[in-house]
């Protein structure tokens, strides 16, 4: 491979600083942005839905997660949710909740 | 809607992953960029391209795309009725463009996978260090006798948005009274497995109140459909005797069509079918470009190994979308648009020299059975013995009893759905 192989420690460098400076500290790593890009589709890039969708921009990680338990138990009906919750482990809804909401609120 | 690098950098995509930045960029071998050509812009093409750029913006991302606008399938069936326009299926590339991507308009008419050398009608010649294809699907015109290119001007497929959902569209509105509409649909796989039924439904719905004393008949290769019980309990309720389904085994598989008669015929030993409007679904496979890059395999897919997407016929050459045999996932916009992602990852992945993360895709197909009952089916897949698997116990289809408020609010973000993957795929 005639590619510079790529260091850990500048994932290490790079991981927060640019999100600090910005403002907005993103936790997560390759893991969980594959997990949490599926999201996307429907609730729109970033969270943001341009239409009927509700999006998920803005809420905090704490809600995101409680209401994937909430559609995975069925103590919440859902359209489709509660089917594609469901589908996730609880560590990978909290990967995923990390990754899409606000971070203050996971602490 | 562009996004911009303040937007980027808030999504923290590449920032999280550490490949923003002089010290993380893929060095090529005189410090110059890492290139990476993605042949088709289509869900599965322009998402990978959103993705990768978001992803490692150190990278170049060249997409080479036939047509300057792109018409999109979902929601198509919506027009053949005059509830939707086709320019409201239309996409431009600015989205792309404004995150860096070079779009050029352009057909591949070459490709060496070994060289990864790309050449287009066009004259351009491209090399890349890895290669993205996604060419969607190539209508087979060679496998129901008499269906080719021409018998298409009169029996329309409309399987590509455009000229053909058009034509098709003027056909039903020009029918008789007491007109039958065919459809033949294909044994799978086929782009979009409910799509065909979703057709049906919708010309139904139109027929109930424009042409009630019209018939509906879907010819069908296949013995059993996607989210059948559903369709089928909507159709009784909606429109009671309007739309019969053939299955397969009972004379649905068309064998050979007369054109100009507008006539199907099954199989030896039973009865051909008359209409005034004949809309044939032929059998697909991977978009020609493939085909002529040696990545197909005899079934005429394209076989990937089902964690990166690369090829297993030539390495550092990737196939998503339609085109690619993707284990359990249907071919559909959603499945195109989560392989995309799982594909960008992996690739720079290789391209970093670092582990490829266990991936994760998905899956939902939502369907309209009238202008304001949606249906869906849903599923989440993981690689299981490097199969891709629909997890147990989660996904599945809506219920088959629900309130028509359920019904309408699915219908509602059919529509939705279809706004945010548009934003997600082309930005
Ligand atoms: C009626 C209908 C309804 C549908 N509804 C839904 C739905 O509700 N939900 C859903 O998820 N899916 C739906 N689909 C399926 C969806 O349209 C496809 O699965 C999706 O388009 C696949 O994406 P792709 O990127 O693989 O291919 P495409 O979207 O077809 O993109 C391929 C692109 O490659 C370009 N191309 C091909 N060859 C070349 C070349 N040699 N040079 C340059 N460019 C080239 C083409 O111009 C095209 O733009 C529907 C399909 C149909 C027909």
């Amino acid at each position: 491979m005639r590619y510079r192989p790529f260091s850990l420690a500048v994932l290490g460098a790079s991981l927060l600083a640019p999100a600090h400076a910005a403002g907005v500290a993103q936790p997560g790593d390759l893991r969980a942005f594959v997990l949490a890009a599926s999201c996307a589709a429907c609730h729109g890039p970033d969270g943001h839905s341009p239409g009927a969708i509700p999006s998920l921009a803005g809420k905090s990680a704490r809600f995101i997660e409680f209401a994937m338990q909430e559609y995975k138990s069925g103590a919440s009906a859902g359209t489709v949710m509660n089917r594609i919750a469901r589908g996730y482990s609880d560590d990978e809804i909290r990967l995923i909740a990390a990754r899409l909401g606000r971070r203050e609120e996971v602490r | 809607m562009a996004l911009s690098r303040r937007a980027l950098l808030r999504s923290g995509a590449a920032v999280a992953l550490g490949w923003l930045g002089a010290g993380g960029r893929v060095a090529r071998a005189a410090g110059t960029q890492a290139r990476v050509v993605i042949v088709g812009g289509g869900f599965g093409g322009a998402t990978c391209a959103r993705y990768l750029r978001q992803l490692d913006p150190s990278v170049e991302v060249t997409l080479i795309e036939r047509e300057p606008r792109y018409l999109s399938c979902p929601l198509s069936n919506l027009v053949l009725v005059g509830e939707r326009t086709l320019d409201a299926q239309a996409h431009g590339y600015g989205g792309l463009r404004a995150l860096g991507v070079r779009v050029l308009f352009d057909t591949v008419t070459e490709i060496d996978p070994v060289a990864r050398r790309v050449r287009t009608a066009g004259g351009t010649q491209l090399d890349c260090d890895r290669l993205v294809l996604a060419p969607g699907i190539e209508l087979r015109f060679d496998a129901i006798a008499g269906y080719d290119a021409a018998a298409a001007q009169q029996l329309p497929h409309a399987w590509h948005a455009g000229e053909q959902t058009l034509l098709l569209q003027r056909q039903l509105a020009a029918m008789p009274d007491n007109g039958v509409v065919l459809i033949s649909v294909p044994a799978e796989p086929y782009r979009c497995p409910p799509g065909p039924y979703e057709r049906a439904s919708l010309i139904a719905d139109w027929m109930r109140t424009q042409r009630p004393r019209g018939k509906l008949l879907i010819l069908d290769a296949k013995d059993s459909f996607t989210k059948q019980a559903l369709f089928q309990s909507a159709w009784q309720t909606l429109y009671p005797g309007l739309i019969e389904w053939v299955r397969g085994s009972d004379g649905g598989a068309v064998e050979r069509v007369d054109a100009a008669a507008r006539t199907l015929y099954p199989g030896f030993g039973f009865n051909e079918h008359r209409g005034d409007v004949v809309n044939v679904i032929p059998p697909q496979r991977a978009g020609a470009i493939a085909q002529r890059a040696d990545l197909s395999d005899a079934s005429g897919w394209c076989p990937v190994d089902q964690l990166s997407f690369e090829s297993l016929r030539h390495a550092g050459v990737y196939v998503i979308g339609d085109a690619a045999i993707a284990g359990k996932m249907p071919k559909s916009a959603f499945s195109a648009n989560s392989q995309a992602k799982v594909c960008a990852a992996a690739l720079l992945c290789a391209l970093h020299g670092q582990a490829l993360p266990e991936p994760s895709y998905a899956n939902t197909c939502y369907s309209l059975v009238a202008r304001h009952y949606g249906i869906s089916v849903s599923a989440v897949y993981r690689l299981q013995q490097g199969r891709i698997e629909p997890v147990a116990g989660a996904g599945g289809t809506s219920p088959l009893e629900a309130p028509s408020a359920v019904r309408a609010q699915e219908a509602a973000y059919a529509e939705g759905w279809y706004a945010s993957i548009m934003a997600d795929s082309f930005g």
